[in-house]
C-alpha cells in the first residue's frame, strides 16, 4: 500500500512538474473535493436542484457586497455568520462566472471544501487511534461515499461546515484524552467556538465536551494528587473560546438589532418557523405532535436509516478497550453525539423541525465508534483469537457500508425526508418534465427577475422581503433595484413605500412561510387586494418544488 | 574586608568608556538621542497628515485611523497566540539535567564573572550576597563584582558589614550621568576577567546550578548562540493580587512567548537579569547602552542584528514581584519607556533592520516590543469610546463618530482582554501553576495598571528619557528558601504518552539553602 502511494506521488510530480510530495491526507482532500465539486456542478448546473437554504446564504453574501445598501451587518443575526464568510470572495467573482451566484455554485464550492476537510479529519482520528491502513481507508470511504454526505458536500448547505468543525474537535479531543496534550485541548476549544458560529446546535456538543473534559481532568488530577484548580483551568481552556463566541455574537446582535437572540425572537427565526409549521401544517405534511410516539418513531427510523451500524457496533468488539479506543469513542460521543442529542431533544420537545439532514452527525458517529471497536480488537493482535478479532473487525467495517443504500433510500422517501425528498427524487428521476422539479425549479422567481430587469428600473424601485424573495435578488442582473430586508431603511420603506420611491412590491402567497413575510405582516390582506394602494400587475405561480407563488403589484 | 579595585587604566578612563563608547562609536545604536532628525520629520509629517485629514474629512480620517489601530491590535494578539501555540507544540527551552550540570569537572569550567548592580539596597544587600554565594561553582573560577555607586554610603557600609567572601569584590562606580544600571555594568565589565558574564539584581535568587547549566548549554549549542536567558519567576506570588497577576504575566512571557520568539529566530528582548553572555561577544557589540532604561532588551536586539542568537535556558531565577501599586507603576513605566527607546533606536534604518533580522523577526519586533507600550497607551482611548457609546446611546444623542469606530474600539477591548486571559490560562496550566487562575480571570484589572504605566512612560520619554525609576525592593518579608530546580514544562506528553491517569504535576526538586 505504501508503494502505491509513493507511485501516486511520483506520478503527480511528473505530471505537474512541481516538486511537491503530497501526503495521504492531501491526496484524499483533493480527490474528495473533486468528487463533491463535480457533484455540485451537476446538481446546480445540470439537474437544477438548488437547496433553498444554501442559496439563501449565497444571497446573504451577495447582499453584503452588491445590494442597494452594502454593509457587513447585512450578514444577519438569525443564523450563524461563519458559513457566509467564505462565500464573500466567491460571490465577488460573479462577473467572471455568474453561475456562482445565479445557480448557488459558490455554496457548493464551500461545502465541497468543508466536507472534504471533514473527511480528512475523520481519516485523521481513525488513523490516530492506531488502525491499520486498509481499515483507515475503508472507514474513510464509508463516510465520504455515503449518499447523504455526498449530497450535503455538494449542495452548499451549512451541514458540511458544521461537520468539519465537529470532526476536527473530535480529533483534537481524542488526542487530549489519549496524550494529555495541552495544545489539543486548546484546539478543541477553538473548533467548538467555530462550530457554534456555524450552527447553534453545536451548543450541545460544547456542553457535553466541557462536561467530559471536567470529568476526565478531575479523575487525572485526583490520581496525581494535584490541585483542583487544574481542573478549573482545563475547563476554562476548552470552554472559554465558545463561551466568548457566544457572548460576542449575542452582544453584536443586541447592539445592531436590539435583540441578543434573533434565532429565538426574530420573526423569521426558528421559533417563528416552527410555530408556523405546527400551526398551519399546509406546506409540509408533518402531522407530528411533540412528545408523541409517532414523532419518536420517525426519528428512530431516520437515525437507523442513516446509520444502521450504530446499534450493532458494540457486538463486534472482542478486544480489551485500549486507551486509543476509549479516547476515540468518548470524543466522538461527546462532540458529535452531543450535537445530535441536542437536536433530538429539541425535536421531541417540538421546538425544532425534523428534516433528515439535522441528524447527519450520526453518519460519522457510527464510523468513529466502529473505529474505536476495531482499535480495541487490534489490541488483541498478540493474543489468541487474532483471526477471529480481525474477522470481526472486517465485518464491522463492512457493516458500515450498509448505510450507503439505506441512506439513499432515506433521502428519497417521503416520510423520512419530507423537506427534500422531492428535490432528491428529481435528480434520479428520468422524466425531466415531471412536476417533481428539474428545470422547473425556481423558474418563476427567475422569470420575475428577468421581467424586472427588462423594465430597467431605478435604484430602490422594487420592495421585496428577501426572506422568501432571495432567488429573485440573486437572479437579477441589477440587485440595487431592490429594497430588501437587510437595508437599514427597510422598515421605514415598508411603512411608507410610495413616499420613498418604491414603484413595485413583490409579495409571496401567505402560506406557512409566506405569512412571515414583512409586507404580509405589515399589511394583512395585501396579497389578496393590494392593500388599497397598489394594483396587481402579474401573478407568478410556483412551478418547481421549492418555489413560492409571488404577486407583483404596482403602486398607484 | 572587601578589596577596593584600582583600575589599571585609571578610573576616569574606565568611566568615560562606560558612558561614551557606544554613543561615540556607534551613535546609530545609542539611545542618547531618542529620535533622529529623520524620525522627527516622519513623525511631524504623520501628525500633519492627520491634522489635514481631520480638517478635510474628519469621518473618513477617523475611520482610517481606527482601522489601522484595530489591525495592529489584531495582529499583535494573533501573533502572541501563534507564539503560544508554537511553544506548546515544541517546547523550545534549553534543558540541562542536574546530572549533566554536576558532571562537569571543576577544572573544565571557564572563568565566570557575575555582575551585581545595586543602588540604595542597604536593607537587601546582605541577602543578595547570601543568594549569590549559594551558586554552585568553584570559588577559584568565579568572580562577583558588586557594583555600588560611590555616593551610596549606606549600601557600601551594609555590604562591608555583610562580610562577603573573598571572591566577591565591591567596585565603587564613580558618579556620572546617566545614573543607570547599564552604565554601572559597562564600568564593571572593564574589570571582568571571566569568559562568561551574567548580571543579577539585588533581589535575585538564582537556582544553584544555573551557572553550570549555562556552561553545559553553551558547549552543546552552536557557537552563534552567544546569550542564554534564564527564566525569571517570582518567589512571592501569593502576597497579594498584584503579585499574582505579575507572576502569571511572567509565566506567560518566560515560558511561552519568549522561548517561542527565540525559537523562531525572532528578536529576543532580554530580561534584565540572568542573561548569560560570552564576554568577547558582548564587548564586540558595544556592551550595554547606558542611555537605554531597558538595556537588556536593547542588547538582545543588537546581538541578533550582529548575527548572534539567544536561547532560553530552563533554569529559574526567583525575583521579588512588586506588591505595591505605586512601585509597580514606576517599574512598568520604566520598562515601557525602555521598549519605546529600543524600538525607536532600532527602527532608525528599517530596511537594514529587516535585512539583519529577517522579515518575520522584523515584524515580530514591532508587534512585541513596539506594540506593547503603544497598545497599553491606546486602551484608555477605547475605554473612553465605549463609555461614550453607552452614554450617547442612553441619551439618544447622535454619536460623534461613525458606528464602526465604536464597534472597532469595543472589539479591540473585548478581544484583547480575552486573548490576554486565555494566554495566561495556557501559561499557568503549562507550567503547573493553576492556582493562579483566580487572578488570571482578573487580568483586565491588570490592563488598567498597564495603561497607567504607559501614559507615564510616554510622558517621561519626552521629558526625561534616561531617568531610571528605581524600584524599591525588600517589600516582602524575608524567608529562608532559595530557588528550586528547573521546572518540567507540561505541554506535550511524549508520543503514546501518559494517558488518562497520568500525572500533570511538574517535577520540582528542592535545593538546599545556601551556606
Amino acid at each position: 500500500m505504501a508503494s502505491n502511494v509513493l507511485v501516486i506521488r511520483t506520478r503527480i510530480q511528473i505530471l505537474t512538474g512541481i516538486r511537491w510530495r503530497p501526503t495521504e491526507p492531501q491526496i484524499l482532500f483533493v480527490l474528495l473535493f473533486t468528487v463533491y465539486f463535480v457533484a455540485a456542478c451537476y446538481l446546480t448546473l445540470v439537474a437544477n436542484v438548488i437547496y433553498g437554504d444554501a442559496w439563501s446564504r449565497v444571497e446573504i453574501a451577495y447582499r453584503i457586497l452588491s445590494s442597494r445598501d452594502p454593509h457587513l451587518a447585512a450578514i444577519g443575526f438569525i443564523w450563524g455568520p461563519l458559513p457566509e464568510i467564505p462565500l464573500l470572495p466567491l460571490v465577488a467573482l460573479k462577473a467572471l462566472w455568474p453561475q456562482l451566484v445565479t445557480s448557488s455554485l459558490a455554496g457548493g464550492i464551500v461545502s465541497s471544501l468543508c466536507m472534504a476537510g471533514g473527511a480528512v479529519q475523520l481519516r485523521g482520528f481513525v488513523a490516530d487511534a492506531g488502525l491499520s491502513r486498509p481499515f483507515v481507508w475503508m472507514l474513510t470511504a464509508a463516510f465520504a461515499l455515503n449518499p447523504v454526505i455526498l449530497m450535503y458536500g455538494a449542495n452548499g448547505m451549512s451541514e458540511a461546515m458544521l461537520l468539519l468543525f465537529l470532526l476536527s474537535a473530535t480529533r483534537s479531543l481524542a488526542r487530549w484524552l489519549r496524550d494529555d496534550s495541552l495544545n489539543s485541548l486548546i484546539l478543541t476549544g477553538v473548533f467548538l467556538a467555530l462550530a457554534y458560529l456555524t450552527r447553534y446546535e453545536s451548543l450541545g456538543a460544547a456542553a457535553s465536551v466541557t462536561a467530559a473534559v471536567a470529568l476526565v481532568s478531575y479523575v487525572r488530577v485526583r490520581r496525581a494528587g494535584g490541585q483542583l484548580w487544574a481542573v478549573a483551568n482545563d475547563v476554562l481552556l476548552v470552554a472559554a473560546p465558545w463561551a466568548f463566541a457566544f457572548v460576542v455574537w449575542a452582544a453584536a446582535s443586541w447592539i445592531i438589532t436590539g435583540q441578543p437572540f434573533e434565532q429565538l425572537t426574530s420573526g423569521y427565526g426558528n421559533s417563528a418557523q416552527v410555530g408556523s409549521i405546527y400551526v398551519n401544517r399546509t406546506r409540509v405534511p408533518t402531522g407530528y405532535t411533540a412528545w408523541s410516539w409517532t414523532l419518536v418513531r420517525l426519528m428512530l427510523s431516520q437515525l437507523l436509516l442513516l446509520a444502521p451500524a450504530l446499534p450493532l457496533v458494540p457486538l463486534y468488539k472482542v478486544g480489551r478497550l485500549s486507551r486509543s479506543a476509549i479516547s476515540l469513542a468518548v470524543a466522538a460521543v461527546a462532540c458529535i453525539g452531543g450535537a445530535v442529542a441536542f437536536i433530538v431533544a429539541a425535536q421531541v420537545a417540538g421546538e425544532l423541525a425534523h428534516p433528515l439532514r439535522y441528524l447527519i452527525g450520526v453518519v460519522p458517529l457510527a464510523v468513529a465508534l466502529a473505529g474505536a471497536c476495531i482499535a480495541a480488537n487490534q489490541s488483541r493482535q498478540h493474543q489468541e483469537g487474532r483471526r477471529a478479532a480481525a474477522g470481526l473487525s472486517v465485518a464491522c467495517a463492512l457493516t458500515l457500508f450498509v448505510a450507503l443504500p439505506t441512506s439513499a433510500f432515506a433521502m428519497l422517501d417521503a416520510t423520512t425526508d419530507p423537506w427534500s425528498f422531492t428535490s432528491n427524487r428529481s435528480i434520479v428521476s428520468s422524466a425531466p418534465d415531471n412536476a417533481l422539479g428539474g428545470h422547473l425549479n425556481w423558474s418563476n422567481e427567475r422569470k420575475i427577475a428577468a421581467d424586472l430587469d427588462a423594465m430597467h428600473l431605478p435604484k430602490g424601485a422594487v420592495l421585496v422581503d428577501d426572506f422568501l424573495g432571495f432567488p429573485i435578488v440573486v437572479s437579477s442582473g441589477d440587485p440595487t433595484q431592490f429594497v430588501i430586508t437587510s437595508d437599514r431603511d427597510f422598515e421605514t420603506v415598508v411603512a411608507d413605500p410610495k413616499g420613498l420611491g418604491v414603484r413595485y412590491i413583490l409579495v409571496p402567497v401567505p402560506d406557512v412561510l409566506g405569512s412571515l413575510d414583512a409586507i404580509n405582516r405589515q399589511y394583512p390582506g395585501f396579497y389578496a387586494s393590494g392593500g388599497g394602494f397598489a394594483s396587481l400587475v402579474n401573478e407568478y405561480p410556483a412551478t418547481g418544488v421549492n418555489d413560492t407563488t409571488f404577486r407583483l403589484f404596482r403602486i398607484n | 574586608m572587601a578589596a577596593q579595585v584600582e583600575s589599571v587604566l585609571g578610573d576616569d578612563n574606565a568611566l568615560e568608556q562606560s558612558v561614551r563608547w557606544l554613543r561615540d562609536n556607534a551613535p546609530e545604536m545609542s539611545a542618547y538621542r531618542t529620535l533622529t532628525h529623520g524620525q522627527i520629520c516622519i513623525l511631524a509629517g504623520f501628525v500633519a497628515a492627520i491634522a489635514v485629514g481631520l480638517v478635510a474629512n474628519a469621518r473618513v480620517t477617523i475611520v482610517v485611523l481606527n482601522l489601522l489601530v484595530t489591525a495592529l491590535y489584531v495582529a499583535a494578539f494573533a501573533y502572541k497566540l501563534l507564539l503560544a501555540r508554537r511553544a506548546l507544540m515544541h517546547p523550545p527551552l534549553v534543558t540541562v539535567s542536574d546530572e549533566e550540570a554536576m558532571s562537569l569537572p571543576d577544572g573544565d569550567l571557564p572563568m565566570y564573572t557575575v555582575l551585581v548592580a545595586a543602588y540604595r539596597e542597604a536593607g537587601v544587600i546582605g541577602r543578595t550576597i547570601k543568594a549569590i554565594d549559594a551558586l554552585d561553582y568553584p570559588r577559584d573560577r568565579i568572580e562577583v563584582l558588586l557594583l555600588l555607586e560611590e555616593d551610596d554610603a549606606a549600601t557600601l557600609a551594609a555590604a562591608e558589614a555583610a562580610r562577603p567572601p573573598a571572591y566577591m569584590q565591591v567596585i565603587r562606580v564613580p558618579r556620572a550621568q546617566p545614573l543607570t544600571k547599564p552604565k554601572a555594568c559597562n564600568y564593571g565589565l572593564q574589570f571582568a576577567r571571566g569568559q562568561l558574564v551574567t548580571i543579577y539584581d539585588a533581589e535575585d535568587r538564582p537556582e544553584s546550578l544555573q551557572l553550570r547549566r549555562a556552561v553545559a548549554a553553551f558547549r552543546r549549542l552552536h557557537w552563534s548562540v552567544a546569550c542564554l536567558q534564564a527564566r525569571l519567576e517570582y518567589h512571592n506570588p501569593k502576597q497579594n493580587l498584584i503579585t499574582r497577576l505579575f507572576t502569571a504575566e511572567y509565566l506567560t512571557w518566560f515560558s511561552l512567548l519568549l522561548p517561542a520568539l527565540a525559537d523562531r529566530g525572532g528578536p529576543v528582548p532580554l530580561g534584565g537579569t540572568s542573561m548569560h553572555v560570552k564576554r568577547i561577544v558582548v564587548e564586540a557589540v558595544g556592551s550595554w547602552d547606558p542611555y537605554n532604561v531597558t538595556e537588556d532588551a536593547d542588547l538582545g536586539i543588537r546581538l541578533q542584528r550582529m548575527g548572534y542568537r539567544t536561547a532560553i535556558l530552563n533554569s529559574v531565577t526567583y525575583e521579588e514581584a512588586n506588591s505595591d501599586f505605586v512601585n509597580w507603576v514606576k517599574q512598568r513605566s520604566r520598562w515601557y519607556k525602555g521598549y519605546l527607546q529600543t524600538w525607536l533606536v532600532h527602527m532608525r534604518h528599517p530596511a537594514l533592520l529587516r535585512k539583519q533580522l529577517g522579515t518575520e523577526a522584523f515584524a515580530a519586533f514591532t508587534l512585541t516590543v513596539g506594540a506593547t507600550p503603544l497598545i497599553a497607551f491606546l486602551n484608555p482611548i477605547f475605554w473612553a469610546l465605549t463609555i461614550l457609546w453607552f452614554g450617547t446611546r442612553a441619551n439618544f444623542i447622535q454619536p460623534i463618530f461613525p458606528p464602526s469606530v465604536y464597534y472597532a474600539g469595543m472589539f479591540c477591548m473585548v478581544f484583547g482582554n480575552f486573548i490576554v486571559i486565555y494566554l495566561n490560562a495556557i501559561a499557568i496550566r503549562a507550567t503547573g501553576r493553576p492556582e493562579l487562575l483566580g487572578a488570571v480571570l482578573l487580568s483586565p484589572l491588570y490592563w488598567v495598571m498597564m495603561s497607567v504605566a504607559a501614559v507615564k512612560a510616554f510622558i517621561q520619554l519626552m521629558v526625561a528619557p534616561y531617568f531610571w525609576e528605581k524600584t524599591t525592593h525588600g517589600l516582602e518579608p524575608a524567608t529562608g528558601a532559595t530557588g528550586t530546580g528547573s521546572v518540567q514544562f507540561h505541554s506535550q506528553a511524549p508520543e503514546h504518552g501518559r494517558g488518562l491517569g497520568a500525572s500533570n504535576r511538574p517535577d520540582r526538586e528542592a535545593a538546599a539553602v545556601g551556606q
